[in-house]
């Protein structure tokens, strides 16, 4: 059984995407002469070979591919990482460090079971003031510690 | 003479006390979050780079090396105790030196590779510093049609030696380019696929693209498939090898340490076909009475001496002619770039205090290596039984305020989340990252090369080709592609055939 949606076929349609996403916009950057080549250029030259490649990927992806299983590319762990990220970011200028990691650290650990949250908070809290010890006052970091929100 | 006075200058920077204090923390920091699970040589420098900034070029460059030693040190004792290489180029002695630690010899294994590697690496220092100047002087010969060419075999290597098939590869080669391109043309000024982000008008940070693809990426796809992490328990007895380990280890110790560092020379080589090399050629010379895969300690001896000749002379090309031979040494060029210092065949000339600095330190960072971590070793392998769910935090925390603190931004931050999620796609879709990575620090360099040359050789297209070393070096390249291409079709032929 050959499934027609094996990670090849994705990865190839994939790289077309990406590659005509690039090639479209080197369409609005000057080509300029093989004397004076403009910007565009070698970007659209990297962006269509890109193409050519995620095509060939996905051509024999249909031949000799025996796919194992449909890959699901949807994880909640990815969510939780990159949420905590994302809320890092949200908080690190407005609210200082010590809540950044905090809420950083809680918010990832959420993707791991078992669910500890007083463990995890306790854990967010310590790691919080030891990378504001480290950061801020041994390595000289400009941001807060505390920040703004908290009216300090 | 030139090279010993050149030798002394590097130690009077590697022995500062700033320096070593940072070769430490850096050697230390690398351990620690090599036998952290899934982290390799790449991610953990991704990771931790940031935090060198801010240092001095030198002390900085000097703790880059020391992290990717002890990462690379860490991912050996990661192998040998848990059968878990750290990284790949580790793979090999997993085999021997996690079948040693089962029978009770796991301290004897940890000090053979310890050894093997600081002999490798003393020999690897030594020839660095007698070769690397005059390779140099050849790179001060080149021109920018040189460069373009030589750019071009630097990323074929990198596709050829990368696992997966060769058209996904070079497509992650493509995207590294297009992605290394996004900014301000360098010539014209004109913005390129920025989106109408400001913040992307001076290119996308590369540390955050590492950061992203190699450590967030890696991350989660270790939290999808928790491994059981049991380390041996079996007494340590002695660390001590018995005059027939010393007797056992000298012959593989001297072979591996010439196949990886001439391997380590080759652009795309370094540590992992070094290793691979070092075990493969051991099992046709070697007879150990256990036989290899049962315990020999020859197995661990020859592909670790390898594995460290490799990654120093990985160096060589990096250092005299500006060319990264593989994704870590990318990461030591962007780190370079960070401090101002262009690295290629004036770095010597220009800035002799790095250069020799460096490359003193190390062999300094072998040294502590060797004193610090064997002592240390119960604590590493405290470390590699601690639970998963207290570490993953901490690495999504170091990664932010890493991506934080590069310039400030906030917008690093949103890059460094849409890196990750495009490392967690790639990791499905069995990409490997390195070859992105390649391009994304060779890419505007290229670029920069082919428009020069074509500037100055009026539009005519044949320049590459003209010129006999930029033929030579594209020459090279098509071989190197053809080489991997042709058992490609064999193995796929067979495989039609068994069907």
């Amino acid at each position: 059984m050959t499934s027609r949606f094996n990670p090849q076929l994705i990865a190839g349609l994939l790289f077309v995407l990406i590659g005509a996403a690039f090639l479209l916009s080197s369409l609005d950057l000057s080509y300029g002469t093989w004397r004076k080549i403009g910007p565009g250029a070698f970007p659209g030259l990297v962006a269509s070979a890109l193409i050519a490649m995620g095509v060939i990927v996905a051509f024999t992806a249909e031949k000799h591919d025996i796919s194992k299983e449909q890959p699901s590319l949807y994880s909640s762990k990815v969510t939780f990482i990159i949420a905590a990220i994302v809320v890092f970011g949200l908080v690190i200028r407005g609210g200082g460090l010590l809540p950044a990691v905090f809420c950083c650290c809680v918010i990832s650990s959420l993707a791991s079971r078992p669910l500890r949250p007083v463990k995890s908070m306790l854990y967010g809290l310590g790691l919080g003031t030891a990378c504001s010890l480290a950061f801020v006052k041994g390595l000289g970091m400009p941001v807060a510690i505390i920040g703004p929100w908290f009216g300090l | 003479m030139d090279t010993l006075n050149a030798l002394l200058l590097g130690f009077d920077q590697a022995i500062l006390p700033t320096n070593l204090f940072w070769c430490l923390i850096g050697t230390l920091l690398g351990t620690l979050v090599g036998v952290l699970p899934g982290l390799g040589p790449a991610a953990t420098m991704a990771i931790l780079l940031p935090f060198t900034i801010g240092l001095e070029p030198v002390t900085s460059l000097i703790m880059m090396a020391g992290i990717y030693y002890g990462a690379q040190y860490g991912g050996s004792t990661t192998a040998i105790l848990l059968n878990l290489p750290g990284e790949a180029s580790s793979v090999v002695t997993a085999i021997d030196g996690y079948k040693m630690a089962r029978n009770g010899r796991a301290g004897v294994a940890l000090s053979t590779a310890a050894i093997g590697s600081f002999f490798a690496g003393t020999v690897a220092t030594l020839l660095l510093a007698l070769f690397a100047p005059s390779l140099a002087e050849i790179g001060l010969l080149f021109g920018p049609a040189e460069y373009f060419s030589l750019m071009i075999l630097g990323l074929v290597a990198s596709v050829v030696l990368s696992r997966g098939s060769l058209p996904k590869a070079l497509a992650m080669v493509f995207i590294g380019i297009l992605v290394g391109l996004v900014g301000q043309d360098v010539q014209t000024a004109v913005p390129r696929f920025t989106l109408g982000f400001e913040e992307m008008s001076s290119g996308i940070n590369f540390v955050v693209v590492a950061m992203g693809l190699f450590g967030i990426g890696e991350l989660i796809k270790d939290l999808e498939n928790p491994e059981s992490r049991t380390a041996i328990n079996a007494p340590f007895f002695s660390m001590i090898p018995s005059r027939e380990d010393w007797r056992r280890m000298v012959a593989p110790i001297l072979r591996g340490t010439g196949i990886g560092s001439v391997l380590g020379l080759l652009p795309g080589g370094g540590a992992l076909l070094a290793a691979f090399a070092a075990y493969a050629i051991e099992k046709r010379v070697a007879n150990p009475p256990e036989g290899f895969g049962g315990g020999a300690i020859e197995g661990v001896a020859s592909p670790e001496s390898a594995n460290n000749a490799g990654a120093q002379t990985s160096f060589v090309p990096l250092l005299t002619l500006g060319l990264p031979a593989n994704a870590v040494m990318a990461l030591m060029f962007g780190a370079l770039i960070m401090q101002g210092i262009a690295p290629g065949p004036t770095l010597i000339s220009e800035h002799p205090d790095v250069f020799w600095g460096v490359i003193v330190s190390m062999w300094v960072g072998n040294v502590m290596l060797l004193v610090l971590n064997l002592p240390l070793i119960g604590i590493w392998t405290r470390l590699l039984t601690m639970p998963f769910h207290y570490l993953f935090p901490a690495i999504v925390v170091f990664c932010s305020i890493g991506a934080f603190s590069l310039s400030n931004s906030v917008f690093d931050l949103w890059l460094l989340g849409a890196f990750g999620v495009a490392g967690y796609i790639f990791a499905k879709l069995d990409c490997d990252p390195a070859p992105l990575v390649m391009g994304l620090i060779l890419g505007p360099m290229m670029e920069e090369n082919f428009r020069r040359a074509m500037f100055l050789a009026r539009g005519n297209h044949g320049i590459f080709v003209d010129r006999p070393i930029s033929a030579g070096l594209l020459v090279l390249a098509v071989l190197a592609i053809l080489a991997v291409a042709l058992p490609k079709i064999k193995a796929v032929r067979e495989e039609a055939f068994q069907e």
